[in-house]
């Protein structure tokens, strides 16, 4: 109930007085440089905990300033519980995020800490000395169902989550989603090109085993999910909508799996992340409220002025994960594109065909019964891992 | 007490012809040829004496030719004259050429000592026997009783002034003594109360688009004198002073602006529908965050600083559809009376302005009304006496259409199913119980309603009612009584998931009484003093579950009601022909009820003028102010889920204080105001919003709400024409407002405690109205705006987090968008001006940012995925044409 009116308020009106919008470049170089900490103390898990560095809006990976980074390589962190105990990290290692370069990430094992005690992080380095707030973790509550719902144009399907836990007082709720997804080639293939020394090489039969029509690939969903039950008469979500995914997106093309990861979470932190999400996404209507910079909860302790971004929480975590299944939603729209097809039958084009990225894929025959030859596809039409997933079958995928 | 009875006619105004007067050079022949007895008068009044006075018989059709040399011409003139029945009086210096009669020039024997009514002179008499109504151009009137043996220096003249063809009762007209040191101006009922020396002397009346009036006076005793005055129908090429003009220098008011409703209908606002709102956004110091908003801001004050009144009743949302357009319908609207600076001390509640919009009384002569139809909405007003000269009665209504604009849209977008609607309506009758005793009540009603895609809908309404009793108990003293009831209500009802289906409410009531009374005790003194009563009982937010299967608990935030009580009192002193003070004091006190402190203290209302002659004067004044009710919102915008909360415990009300000075100057023969006016305020206990801050069914409202100063200042220059040909506005402004949290709350203290800018901070701002008007059919108008862009809180910097990419925002309102810059042009067409007729048809064609320019309202960056996007909304990114038209009858 929270946010969404602002969204459709302002397209409304928009719409009502053909207002429009424009790309626009404000010609502003911001500024960089205020440290990034991003990851949660996991109790029962081994928790990641990532630092980074903000950047300016003009400035890229390759600008970064290296004293800054060399700083940040230097942190030693580690996490503090109330009675005294010290988790160690063993030394930060560099993890390539999808979009930008590295950043150093420390891995804590909590496996086997006690939910019942309070825990913290500590950043140490040459600018200070970063600690998170003090915290115990909050029971994750009970995810009782996933499903997901299709809207009415048929152009977004959404996950949703119904969950409960038996607080008395309302609950903070976010989610995280990593998403399992098998996709295929455009076009399945029963032959392969083989070079086999001879100038022309040879089309031969493909196995199963190397067959590149099926393929599989992951990411996390960078939304920020979060619901309270504030304002309910009980501690329970119904169908509460944590994302969308458009007709057209390769994820739900064949078999989709996403797996929600679902934690409670204080009201402090809860407020943060709508904050965030707010800038991000909900700002310049006619009636947005304005944006603002919300603190976190790591404090340079030697400078308390200085502006940490990132909110450290503690919490257990349940998941829970389904399957969307294309054959049964019938969501999916393929778009469909032309490519230009060769039906080759001489061995001795078999080798520039390659070359410029054409693969045999299955016999054409004529309207006599004649074979013509092998039709020959665009390497990414035919090799699924050219889009970024593997042909490796994740265990217990449904179909 | 003897009303008067004479009226003299300046030949002048009779004359529509031109004369052919045959001006000879000197030494020869010299005279009139075939004039008629106009073009012979003024001959005289032009070569000889202006003091020539004639009652001309309509009969006379003579022609006079009269070639003499110039020493004998007066001579001959007369002698033409009384050979045509015509009789010569001479008094005082004075002709008076009167057919037929002789007038007495001497008073009746034992005038003086006798107390025996004195008979009429002959030549009254010959005038009250007259029945044809002529021009008033000048008239001659004796107030009180001239047997009265009691020579007081001083008396006091009193009484309405009208509109000569409606019999409505006109406001703001300038009334005043040509001794420059009587000044007043009529009230809401047209009335107006003077204190003069007795003995003879010239009242002047002018106002706005009436034809100005000077009456010679011969004064004895206290006395009425009720004016009829008239339309000015065609603008004479002469110099006239307007009422704009003189009480720039006869009041110690300082920022107070009047827009007539000509005025508002001549200016091209979007979509053509002529808005009272939008030209108040006109006026220097006046300022919006952006364009379709309803809110403004009045000298760097914020949106809920300002007071709207409507007949008295408080209007919380002035808007139709969130702002395009406001809830005033323009043709019951009178006129719009903004204070900016001085404030006069029967208002209070608010810290930056006071808006008083009034509409106008029923035509008390006859029925009539109009019909206008515009893009938008379209309007039905009807007027008209129900017990003629005593009882009338006003009522308009408009209603919308615009739901044509969501059915040009895609059928398969997400609008479909969008819905905007409001309407409103208006009621207002006049009762004259007696010559000193009037009775007003008014209505109001207006409400919208938006819904989108059939699960979520938001309304708001308005709901004023209020009746006020206004009585002159004598010459000197009279009372206003106003009683009434304001409600704004609005709700939101989402039912998007069934499960969390919701409706939320929220509203504000409000009774109110008002007692005010105006005594002048001298003709130096003018007090105004009274009373006003505010109960306030307001619903914060009521969250019910909407359906069976929702989940949300029925949630109400305890409603909050309060008394706002205030004694006042406030002199005006002309302390002599230069210098007038006026001072004011007003007591206001707050009680909630379940809250231990009392808010409550005095505000002091001081100006003052010193004129250095006529056309010069200098002003200063100062003011506080408090306000006790806060309009809580995050957005710039005046949003329909605002919702207004009253001071508490935690929650302190916001004071005030402006210091502000003046210089006026009358250029070109009274037609060119000049003004310069400075300010300097501060506000204490400004409500700004913690980062995060939760505003909607927040019981622990005051935990989220931060406390800030205001201080601004500005320089506004105005060169403003009132009349002519072309006639408008120009004006700029240099402004700021700045804002500082009061608290330290270390490191979350907004940019650190220092000041950062206020979002309707926007230094530079041109205004240009004007109109033209080639012909008495066709005029154009035009309106040119230029600001500053306002400021906003953008991203500084970005960062990755949770796999998407994040923005670090400046501190707050640390940018500006660009610059804004908008011309309208209209032209406006009146197919008939034949008096008589039984309608007359105007049209407005218009276009609503005739440059196309795209106005940035906002710039924001979204994150899609790996990339950041930098966007600009422009809300009327094109030419908006428009054709309106409207029908009087």
């Amino acid at each position: 109930m929270k946010k969404r009116w602002f969204v459709l308020l302002f397209m409304a009106v928009a719409a009502a007085v053909g207002s429009c919008v424009y790309d626009f470049d404000p010609q502003i170089d911001g500024e960089g440089g205020y440290m990034i900490v991003e990851g949660n103390i996991v109790i029962g898990e081994i928790s990641p905990i990532r630092l980074s560095y903000s950047w300016s809006l003009v400035d890229t990976l390759a600008t970064q300033d290296a004293e800054r980074m060399r700083i940040l390589y230097q942190s030693k962190m580690h996490v503090e519980d109330s009675n005294g105990g010290r988790y160690e990290n063993d030394g930060l290692a560099s993890t390539l995020s999808g979009i930008v370069g590295g950043s150093p990430t420390g891995y804590f094992d909590m496996r086997d800490a006690d939910p019942s005690l309070e825990y913290r992080l500590v950043i140490e380095n040459a600018n200070g000395t970063y600690a998170s707030a003090w915290a115990r973790a909050l029971s994750p509550g009970q995810i009782d169902s996933l499903s997901y719902e299709i809207n009415p144009d048929k152009t977004l399907l959404s996950i949703c989550v119904s969950t409960h836990s038996d607080n008395t007082e309302p609950s903070f709720y976010q989610w995280k989603v990593d998403e399992t997804w098998e996709y295929h080639a455009e076009t399945p293939a029963a032959y392969k090109y083989l070079y086999t020394g001879d100038v022309d090489g040879e089309v031969v039969p493909l196995p199963d085993s190397e067959s590149t029509y099926r393929c599989w690939t992951g990411s996390s969903r960078s939304e920020i999910m979060t619901a309270s039950s504030e304002g309910l008469s009980e501690d329970r979500l119904v169908n509460h909508k944590l994302y969308s995914v458009g007709n057209r997106d390769q994820r739900i093309s064949v078999v989709y799996q996403p797996q929600v990861l679902q934690m409670r979470i204080t009201e402090e932190a809860y407020r943060y992340w709508e904050q965030m999400d707010r800038n991000g996404q909900d700002v310049g209507g006619l009636f947005s409220p304005e944006p603002s910079e919300l603190r976190g909860n790591v404090v340079n302790v030697n400078d308390p002025s200085e502006l940490v971004l990132g909110y450290v929480g503690v919490t257990t975590v349940t998941r829970s994960s389904m399957y969307v299944i294309n054959n049964i939603t019938r969501f999916y729209r393929h778009s469909r594109t032309n490519h230009i097809l060769d039906t080759l039958n001489n061995p001795a084009d078999y080798l520039d065909a390659y070359l410029v990225g054409k693969r045999p894929t299955y016999d054409i025959w004529n309207d006599t019964g004649k074979w013509i030859g092998y039709e020959w596809w665009p390497v990414s039409c035919v090799d699924c891992r050219m889009m970024g997933g593997t042909t490796r079958r994740p265990p217990e995928w449904p179909l | 007490m003897k009303k008067l009875t004479l009226f003299l006619t300046v030949m002048a105004a009779l004359c529509c012809s031109l004369p052919l007067r045959a001006q000879q050079p000197a030494g020869t022949a010299f005279g009139v040829y075939k004039a008629g007895v106009d073009e012979l008068i003024r001959f005289i009044r032009t070569e000889f004496s202006p003091d020539v006075y004639c009652v001309r018989d309509t009969s006379d059709h003579k022609n006079y030719t009269i070639r003499v040399p110039r020493e004998e011409f007066l001579q001959r003139a007369f002698e033409e004259l009384e050979a045509n029945g015509y009789t010569i009086t001479r008094y005082d210096g004075k002709y008076f050429i009167v057919r037929g009669t002789d007038i007495a020039t001497q008073l009746p024997p034992g005038y003086f000592d006798s107390r025996k009514p004195v008979v009429d002179t002959a030549f009254q008499k010959y005038l009250s026997d007259q029945t044809t109504v002529m021009t008033f151009q000048n008239k001659v009137y004796e107030i009180g009783d001239p047997d009265t043996r009691q020579k007081a220096s001083k008396a006091t003249v009193r009484g309405y002034v009208r509109d000569v063809s409606s019999g409505e009762p006109l406001v703001g007209v300038s009334v005043y003594l040509d001794d420059g040191k009587s000044y007043t101006q009529t009230d809401a009922y047209g009335f107006y109360k003077l204190t003069v020396p007795t003995g003879p002397g010239k009242l002047g009346f002018s106002g706005y688009s009436l034809e100005d009036m000077k009456l010679d006076l011969v004064v004895y005793g206290d006395g009425a004198l009720d004016v009829v005055m008239k339309e000015k129908v065609f603008t004479l090429k002469g110099a006239v002073v307007t009422s704009e003009s003189m009480s720039q220098h006869r009041t110690p008011k300082m920022g107070v602006e009047v827009v007539r409703m000509s005025t508002i209908k001549n200016v091209p606002v979007v979509f053509g529908e002529a808005d009272a709102l939008k030209v108040v956004m006109t006026l220097p110091g006046v300022k919006s965050v952006g364009e379709a908003s309803g809110g403004f801001n009045v000298r760097g004050g914020s949106t809920d600083q300002n007071l709207i009144l409507f007949n008295e009743g408080t209007i919380y949302n002035p808007n139709h559809m969130f702002g395009i357009l406001s809830s005033f319908n323009p043709d019951v609207i009178n006129d719009v009376e903004l204070y900016k600076s001085s404030i006069p001390a029967q208002y209070g509640g608010r810290i930056s302005s006071v808006l008083e919009v009034r509409s106008r009384d029923g035509n008390s002569k006859r029925v009539q009304g109009s019909l206008g139809l515009g893009l938008l909405t379209s309007r039905l007003h009807l007027e008209g006496p129900l017990v003629k000269d005593r009882t009338t009665f006003i009522l308009g209504g408009r209603t919308t259409y615009s739901n044509w604009i969501f059915r040009l849209l895609p059928a398969n977008s997400s609008y479909q199913g969008g819905k905007a609607s409001f309407q409103d309506g208006n009621l207002g009758l006049t009762h004259k119980i007696n010559d000193r005793n009037t009775l007003h009540a008014y209505g109001y009603y207006s409400r919208d309603k938006f819904s989108f895609s059939n699960d979520t809908t938001f309304r708001y309404r308005n709901i004023n009612g209020a009746l006020k009793w206004h009585s002159i108990f004598n010459d000197r003293h009279s009372m206003t009584f106003t009683a009434g009831y304001d409600s704004y209500h609005y709700g939101i009802e989402d039912t998007f998931n069934s499960h969390a289906a919701y409706k939320l409410n929220t509203g504000v009531d409000q009774y109110f009484a008002k007692l005010n009374f105006k005594s002048s005790l001298s003709n130096a003194h003018t007090f105004t003093y009274g009373f006003n009563a505010t109960f306030y009982d307001l619903n914060p937010g009521s969250l019910m579950p909407v359906g069976d299967s929702s989940l949300v608990q029925g949630n109400t935030l305890d409603r909050e009601r309060a008394l706002e009580a205030a004694l006042y009192v406030s002199d005006t002193w002309i302390v002599n022909e230069h210098l007038s003070l006026e001072a004011g004091l007003r007591w206001s006190q707050f009680l909630r009820k379940g809250n231990t402190r009392f808010h409550g203290g005095p505000e002091f209302r001081l100006s003052g003028k010193y004129s250095f002659n006529d056309v010069t004067s200098v002003k200063a004044g100062f003011n506080t102010m408090r306000q006790y009710i806060h309009m809580i919102s995050n957005s710039i915008n005046v949003s329909p889920t605002d919702s207004w909360r009253l001071a508490s415990d935690q929650l302190r009300p916001q004071t005030g204080w402006q210091a502000a000075a003046g210089v006026y100057r009358t250029l070109f023969d009274n037609t060119l105001d000049l003004s310069l006016e400075a300010y300097y305020k501060r506000v204490k206990h400004f409500i700004d919003y913690k980062s995060g801050a939760v505003l909607v069914m927040n019981p622990n409202l005051a935990d989220d709400l931060i406390e800030t100063e205001n201080r601004s200042y500005g320089v506004e220059f105005m060169a403003k024409k009132s009349v002519g040909k072309l006639n408008g506005w120009i004006s700029y402004t240099y402004s700021r407002s700045r804002l500082r949290e009061m608290e330290d709350r270390g490191i979350n203290t907004i940019n650190g405690g220092d000041w950062y800018n206020a979002p309707y901070d926007k230094p530079h701002d041109v205004k240009v109205v004007a109109n033209y008007k080639f012909t008495h059919r066709y005029s154009i108008s035009a309106n040119l705006d230029y600001a500053t862009g306002r400021p906003v809180t953008i991203p500084v910097g970005r960062y990755i987090y949770q796999n998407g990419m994040r923005l670090v925002y400046s501190e707050r309102n640390g940018y500006r968008i660009p610059d804004y810059f908008r011309l309208d042009l209209a032209l406006i067409i009146e197919p008939s001006h034949y008096l008589k007729k039984l309608t007359h048809m105007s049209f407005t064609i218009g276009c609503y940012n005739v440059t196309g320019r795209k106005n940035p309202y906002s710039v924001y960056y979204t994150t899609d995925g790996g990339s950041i996007n930098g966007h600009m909304l422009s809300v009327f990114a094109t030419q908006i044409p428009y054709i309106n038209f409207n029908l009087k009858f």
